[in-house]
């Protein structure tokens, strides 16, 4: 399958006051075309700075790649220039956000920052994108479109302001498509419409979805494989099938262990101990071996990569079962 | 809406009878006109029929009521020196006065929201440092001084611009540029501020990721947002400058309503005076007022109760 975003080795430096960190220390993966790639883990992992460093998003003057590359069609984006990477975003890469009631701009209507890419991707007249944007929130279901382009952000539920924001960042039929949270800050009965309406855009348009989320059971609604970062680095990589089956990392059952099941009402909810790390105080070696369970004298030396049959682990609990030599890092 | 409207045009009538009271009162303390008016070896009955002609010496709270009660029909009574009516004498000299003041509000929107925004933009860069410290020293000297200063090496020593009054254009210079520079630091520095605080917005990460360029966010996504509290400040600041005016007259000789107001004191030509400070005050409350318009009109977010 060919790939369409090939992330290898990446870096990312940020300049705080107390000197600098890296919130992302090498981290590598491909997605495919057509794919949902779903990267999961806590607050604090890289989940989003690793997509705000794929959309060249990353604050500027305070945080930089220094090290890696990202590949978007065969392109090395790393180092494009500004304006450069403007023509990719909003056109074959876009994002959706988190936070849908502050991510559309307060004092401009619907109608005008959906406008926005198709003025600056497309050739289209503005009687045209103003076709477009209805046809567009026809299909992200919102109603009676022709008044909503009219209305400010303030006059939409959260639900639908999410629904702008997908089709703001679909509206030129990007290749890919970065949903970071998108349905965490919304009530559980419009998450369940949002994840249906992303499954349904992306049967329809064969688009690459980076769905990221701590939600892990909407990992296994959408997504087909699964990334699981913890401080900055992958820690597990799997299909989503052989994820929720057969976790390897103590950190992932950890999680699959967090989430409330229907049989385990009366017992208190599962949870990892401690929390993630700062940045400035990682632990040597594993850098989750102080909160893991499973943790034995080897885990004060960084841990291999092992690549088993179905996925990859960063684990010295699988150093014996590697196929064909590890990486050592 | 008609409800707000009602609400500051209460306001307004109280700002304004503040205003002509605290006023009326202070010019009083300043002594008793009539002595002015008559030569120093006027005999003392003189005198009195002259003070009981112009009704000083009635107790002051029958000569305040008494003027309250005129004031409110827009009587102002006559100058005691030209014995023309006061108010009409003010709204004489008034367009000099309104010139100078938006001449300077111009200049200094022209030339402050611009560079407010590119400090933002190059924050923490020389640009920026040395921006936010000549808007300190714009706003910490005294417009009296820094006229001064301007006529000093401009006018005396340079001989580019004339020393004051309100001849050819170019005697509009000097002042207008005196006036301004106050106002001008502070939407320099208010811009900058209210800039960086929305280049930091989740809208702001949406737009970039939807392609808009850096220059189209700065000139036109971010600004929007940013103008929303700068259009109260500009605003207010009309006003500001309508009272730095008075001032900024006085060093230069600009025959405006501060030139009036100030040569009325010397005077102590009472009526004058009340009439320059009914003025001024009115026009503050009603640039107020419009202030709190013009922000509905471009926030969406805020319809007025």
């Amino acid at each position: 399958m060919k790939n369409i975003l090939d992330v290898s080795n990446l870096e990312v430096e940020f300049q705080t006051r107390r000197g600098s960190v890296r919130p992302l220390r090498g981290v590598s993966f491909q997605v495919h075309e057509g794919e949902t790639l779903g990267i999961v883990g806590e607050s604090g992992c890289g989940k989003s700075v690793t997509s705000l460093a794929v959309m060249g998003l990353l604050p500027r003057g305070k945080s930089e790649i220094s090290r890696g590359q990202v590949l978007f069609e065969g392109q090395n984006i790393t180092h494009l220039k500004e304006r450069d990477k403007r023509k990719l975003r909003g056109n074959k890469m876009s994002m959706i956000f988190q936070e849908p009631m502050t991510s559309l701009n307060p004092v401009f209507t619907i109608g005008d920052q959906l406008s926005q890419p198709l003025k600056k991707h497309t050739r289209l007249g503005n009687k045209e994108i103003m076709v477009k944007i209805i046809e567009m929130l026809k299909l992200v279901g919102i109603p009676r479109p022709d008044q909503i382009v009219q209305q400010y952000p303030h006059q939409l539920s959260g639900g639908m302001r999410q629904r702008v924001m997908i089709c703001l960042a679909i509206i030129c039929k990007p290749d890919l498509l970065i949903a970071d949270e998108p349905t965490t800050a919304l009530d559980v009965t419009i998450q369940a419409q949002i994840i249906n309406l992303l499954k349904k855009i992306k049967h329809e348009t064969n688009m690459s979805i980076i769905f990221i989320t701590h939600d892990l059971g909407v990992v296994a609604e959408i997504c087909d494989r699964v990334i699981v970062m913890y401080t900055g680095q992958i820690v597990e990589e799997a299909d989503v099938r052989t994820f929720f089956n057969h976790p390897k990392h103590p950190y992932s059952k950890g999680l699959l262990a967090s989430m409330p099941k229907e049989d385990e009402r009366k017992q208190p909810l599962m949870t990892i101990r401690g929390h993630v790390p700062s940045l400035n105080e990682l632990p040597s070696g594993c850098t989750f071996s102080n909160r893991c369970p499973m943790a034995f004298a080897k885990c004060h030396v960084a841990p291999p990569t092992v690549h088993l049959k179905e996925q990859m682990c960063r684990c010295w609990l699988y150093a014996d079962e590697q196929e064909g030599g590890s990486d050592g890092k | 809406m008609s409800e707000f409207v009602i609400k500051r045009f209460v306001q307004t009538i109280i700002v304004i009878f503040l205003a002509l009271t605290g006023v009326f009162f202070l010019v009083r303390l300043s002594g008793d006109p009539t002595l002015l008016f008559l030569p120093p070896d006027a005999p003392k009955g003189q005198i009195e029929v002259f003070r009981h002609t112009l009704g000083f010496d009635r107790p002051m709270y029958v000569q305040y009521i008494d003027f309250i009660s005129h004031a409110i029909h827009g009587d102002f009574g006559d100058s005691l020196v030209t014995k023309e009516s006061a108010l009409g004498m003010i709204l004489s000299s008034f367009p000099a006065t309104l010139q100078l003041a938006l001449s300077a509000f111009v200049l200094s929107l022209v030339v402050a929201i611009p560079i407010g925004v590119f400090s933002a933009y190059k924050r923490d860069t020389l640009f920026d440092k040395l921006g936010v410290g000549l808007t300190v020293l714009g706003q910490a000297i005294p417009s009296f001084w820094l006229g001064l200063l301007f006529i000093y090496f401009f006018a005396v020593k340079l001989h580019w611009f004339p020393t004051g009054g309100r001849t050819t254009p170019i005697s509009m210079v000097l002042p207008t540029v005196t006036l301004a520079i106050y106002s001008m630091a502070r939407i320099v520095r208010f811009t900058r501020s209210k800039m960086l605080d929305v280049l930091k917005k989740d809208y702001i990460r949406t737009i970039r990721a939807a392609g808009v360029s850096t220059f189209e966010i700065l000139t036109k996504y971010a600004l929007k947002n940013a103008l929303l509290p700068i259009i109260t400040l500009i605003a207010l600041d009309l006003g500001v400058l309508l009272e730095g005016a008075v001032i900024t007259e006085i060093v230069f000789s600009w025959p405006g309503v501060g030139m009036q107001i100030m040569n009325a004191l010397m005077d102590r030509d009472f009526p004058v005076v009340m009439a320059g400070i009914f003025l001024i005050s009115l026009i503050y409350s009603v640039i107020n007022f419009a202030a709190d318009l013009l922000y509905s009109a471009v926030n969406p977010q805020i319809r007025l109760k």
